[in-house]
């Protein structure tokens, strides 16, 4: 039994709800002890180490101390949290050792070999062809010093995120398959999504630009940050590219999840602004099609015209929100 | 007071190398947004501007995506460079204070000193006056609440000690925080 201790962090209680269920019950089907922070705070984010160091470490430290002798290695599945803790626990020197804290992001934990391997083992729903891109934006790609040096002196490999590939270890884990793509370290515009939605809609286009040029039929993703603005701005995006975008987008645990075939998993994938209902029909479609003629197709041409059997809208099969079919509008 | 020594001071980042190449405007991924690029940033700190350099936006701007900490040829930190503006514009009180982004970064720490957690709806509905075009955003904010991604009540720290705890010590140069909206 793996064990950690648990910070879910603001997002998670709010704009990212579903990354904290997908989470927890990911790791409870994986044999994962999450022992979350009893009163735990906010970590202070990219605000506060841009205008207060003291806020960055009274913020910081009010939660490291909490972190129990018996699980002294603290999962943050958000990128940032774990940046601040790092930074804060880089500021307090010799307290930090007292403390004892060892910091793992969600790509240590999930996209661990063991973990990984349970995962191959359990999962009930392969998400065979479905061909997936991994987006690790910036925290997880170009990491800042503290969480190099943090990472070095407790001997956790220091390559992670992009340049060890570690979600499409996951992607692939669940039976999908990760494209290369060019973008899948480029900034989504963090917290200008809110404040400036013009800047950020311009370099989400990019983005898009590459995942359909990538012939990507979702993203996955390991930060709220990037969640938001990649789920919550696609009609403008399509607007702007004068194409429709409509590219779900996953957190790395809820795609894990639906291919453990966790059944609530409905219930989160309800709350994506981008709905990923009409990709999981297609891929239904394509599973019943290649079930009932075999792994040659129909005979003659393989157009995919053929007349779908109805059983395709069965519910067993089904991960996404299944009374929502239609798009959000605005 | 040179801004390039207390960019030292509180971030350890030495700008005297900088060999003016431009290579962190070049992949940065918001200088469109900017009014001053990085490079020009760094080229006047190292050339020893004072507090005047202090009042431009574009710190602010800043995602602090690290692209240019990867590029310089020199091993410039301008990422942390650019949150050290961040800083010594905030203590001296020289950031624009209509920029959406100063405002988003002061309203943040207001929420988290207040709750001890941040509250996503409360900090967009503090902000709205400073949002362009802040009615065609608000079918983004009805959006997120119609899919529950932007509870009305979230939970707290039990034992929060109030805001007073991330006020600024007697004798810092933070000054105390802003009035609200």
């Amino acid at each position: 039994m793996l064990r950690f201790s648990y910070f879910p962090g603001c997002t998670l209680t709010g704009s990212a709800r579903e990354y904290d269920l997908a989470t927890r019950s990911v790791a409870g089907a994986l044999d994962i002890e999450l022992l979350e922070l009893a009163d735990w705070n906010c970590c202070g984010g990219v605000t506060a180490a841009s205008l207060s160091e003291r806020a960055l470490n009274v913020l910081g430290r009010r939660n490291l101390e909490q972190v129990p002798q018996e699980a002294p290695e603290l999962l943050c599945p958000c990128p940032h949290c774990y940046t601040s803790f790092a930074r804060t626990l880089a500021s307090a020197g010799q307290n930090a050792a007292e403390m004892g804290v060892n910091l793992r992001n969600i790509l240590d934990v999930f996209a661990g070999g063991e973990v990984l391997e349970r995962l191959v083992e359990r999962r009930t729903e392969p998400l065979t062809d479905l061909r997936l891109a991994g987006y690790y934006g910036c925290k997880l790609s170009r990491p800042d010093p503290e969480v190099a040096s943090h990472r070095s002196e407790r001997g956790s490999s220091a390559g992670f995120g992009e340049s060890a590939g570690a979600l499409e270890r996951v992607i692939e884990a669940c039976g999908a398959t990760a494209v290369e793509w060019p973008a899948g370290a480029d900034c989504c515009g963090a917290a200008l999504g809110v404040a400036s939605g013009d800047a950020a809609e311009e370099l989400l286009a990019a983005i898009y630009q590459a995942v359909l040029g990538a012939g990507a039929e979702a993203i996955v993703v390991a930060c709220p940050l990037c969640h938001l603005n990649l789920d919550l701005h696609q009609y403008q995006v399509s607007q702007r590219l004068g194409s429709r975008v409509d590219v779900p987008v996953f957190f790395i645990t809820e795609l894990m999840a639906v291919a453990l075939g966790i059944e609530e998993c409905e219930d989160w994938l309800e709350r994506h602004v981008t709905s990923p209902l009409p990709m999981f029909m297609r891929f239904i479609e394509a599973q019943e099609e290649r079930e009932y003629w075999g792994e040659e197709g129909p005979p003659g041409e393989a157009t995919g015209e053929e007349p779908v059997p109805a059983a395709a809208a069965s519910e067993e099969v089904g991960a996404g929100g299944s009374q929502e079919s239609e798009r959000p509008g605005l | 007071m040179p801004v390039a020594e207390e960019l030292v001071r509180l971030r350890g980042v030495d700008v005297t190398p900088c060999t003016e190449c431009g290579a962190c405007t070049d992949v940065c991924p918001v200088v469109s947004r900017m009014d001053v690029p990085p490079a020009d940033l760094m080229t006047q700190a190292k050339q020893g501007a004072g507090e005047d350099l202090l009042a431009h936006a574009s710190p602010w701007v800043c995602t602090d995506c690290r692209r240019c900490s990867e590029v310089c040829p020199v091993g410039i930190d301008v990422a942390r460079a650019m949150e050290g503006l961040r800083l010594l514009a905030h203590a001296t009180g020289q950031a624009p204070s209509q920029n959406t982004m100063v405002r988003f970064h002061e309203l943040f720490l207001k929420e988290v000193a207040e709750r001890g957690r941040l509250h996503e709806l409360s900090l967009i509905w503090r902000l709205r006056h400073l949002i362009p075009d802040w009615r065609g955003k608000l079918a983004f904010v009805m959006l997120l609440l119609g899919k529950r991604k932007l509870p009305l009540r979230i939970g707290s720290p039990g034992q929060w000690p109030g805001p007073q705890v991330l006020a600024a010590e007697a004798g810092s140069q933070e000054p105390a925080e802003g009035e609200g909206c």
